[in-house]
């Protein structure tokens, strides 16, 4: 990892961000730029157009420690206690139980599938 | 008690942030509490600072982790390199893939609505509450639509993701799911980025398979959500 390769590959990202935060607002569509942006790069990724080595360092440093960038979103959540205390019960009953639902069924869905999928090619 | 030109500077809200972080990341080495992480720890931490170290707000704290929040735009980014090196995996598993997401989009719909209204949340709170499973960004947008509560969107958003972080790799374990395209669609469905950052010390397969998951199911809920409003309201 050299400090050259990380400034070139943290330059695409900041440029790619640029690109589709202008298109996004020219659209004019409630779609978050980065996800966009994350779209653009894997097709330049795919055509050849970045080459993967550009880029592996500052990915997977940004990658890594991602989790901590979170945390500043996290901690915004103490202007919002007030909200939350109000229906304490109901929002983490329902935060919790759904967040399980949610993890479970999709889960067990996909394994049964893919697993299926797998039978399947082997015959 | 603390200097006021600090308070004042990006350093108090950047190092507060960092250092808590790392330290939260040290102590969960040091205890071997790996299955917790650090973020589950370092976000209570720094809210009770804010909250009961004197004179410290938080506007003067944001000044400083902005700049951290800014980097997340770059690291979702950043997400493209791994869903690049398994475009083949997930191109040859494009139709389960699909399926997963609409299994996790109805589910999550359907059991945040049923669920809040049984438990008496008030209509407010169950409009703001139903993209709790997406990005961000995209759930705010989707309760600005629906007229819901914003700042209680991106709470519970937030909630979810921290909850999911925890539990998410145990829970799948206990359930005996050994596919990785089937776990990371799992979790970035149901717990967005912090869940999914997780994945990036599992597979890569998972964390790929993840950032997929986030981008699709932002989609699909956009769309589903005031197509199936209607329904909801009749049950």
């Amino acid at each position: 990892m050299t400090p050259t390769k990380l400034l070139q590959g943290f330059s695409i990202l900041l440029l790619l961000q640029w690109v589709s935060t202008e298109i996004i607002s020219f659209l004019g569509i409630p779609f978050p730029a980065p996800l966009l942006g994350m779209l653009i790069l894997t097709a330049l990724l795919c055509t050849g157009v970045v080459k993967e080595k550009y880029i592996e360092d500052i990915c997977g440093a940004l990658i890594d420690k991602m989790a901590l960038l979170f945390l500043p979103a996290g901690v915004s959540m103490i202007l919002y206690l007030d909200i939350i205390k109000a229906e304490l019960l109901p929002i983490s009953l329902t935060l919790v139980i759904s967040s399980l639902v949610i993890l479970c069924s999709t889960a067990l869905v996909l394994e049964m599938l893919l697993r299926k999928k797998e039978k399947g090619g082997q015959q | 008690m603390l200097p006021e030109v600090l308070l004042n500077s990006p350093l108090f809200g950047m190092g507060l942030t960092i250092i808590i972080y790392c330290a939260c990341e040290l102590l969960v080495r040091r205890l071997e509490l790996n299955i917790i992480p650090p973020i589950v720890f370092a976000c209570p931490a720094i809210i009770l600072f804010l909250l009961y170290v004197p004179n410290v707000s938080y506007h003067q704290y944001k000044i400083g982790a902005d700049f951290i929040n800014f980097l997340l735009g770059p690291a979702t980014i950043a997400l493209a390199l791994p869903l690049y090196r398994n475009r083949h995996v997930i191109k040859e598993n494009a139709f389960g893939i699909i399926v997963g997401i609409l299994v996790a989009t109805l589910s999550a719909i359907f059991s945040v609505y049923l669920l809040g209204k049984t438990l008496g949340a008030s209509e407010a709170v169950l409009l703001s509450m139903l993209p709790k499973s997406v990005t961000n960004p995209i759930a705010l947008e989707i309760t600005k639509s629906l007229g819901g509560i914003q700042p209680l969107t991106a709470a519970v958003v937030i909630c979810t993701g921290m909850f999911g972080a925890t539990i998410n790799h145990k829970l799948l374990k206990i359930l005996g799911i050994k596919n990785d395209i089937a776990a990371g669609i799992a979790i970035g469905a149901s717990s967005h980025g912090i869940g999914t950052s997780v994945c990036a010390h599992v597979s890569a397969v998972q964390l790929a398979t993840g950032g997929v998951s986030i981008a699709l199911t932002g989609v699909a809920t956009s769309i589903c959500i005031p197509l199936l409003l209607p329904i909801l309201k009749s049950l």
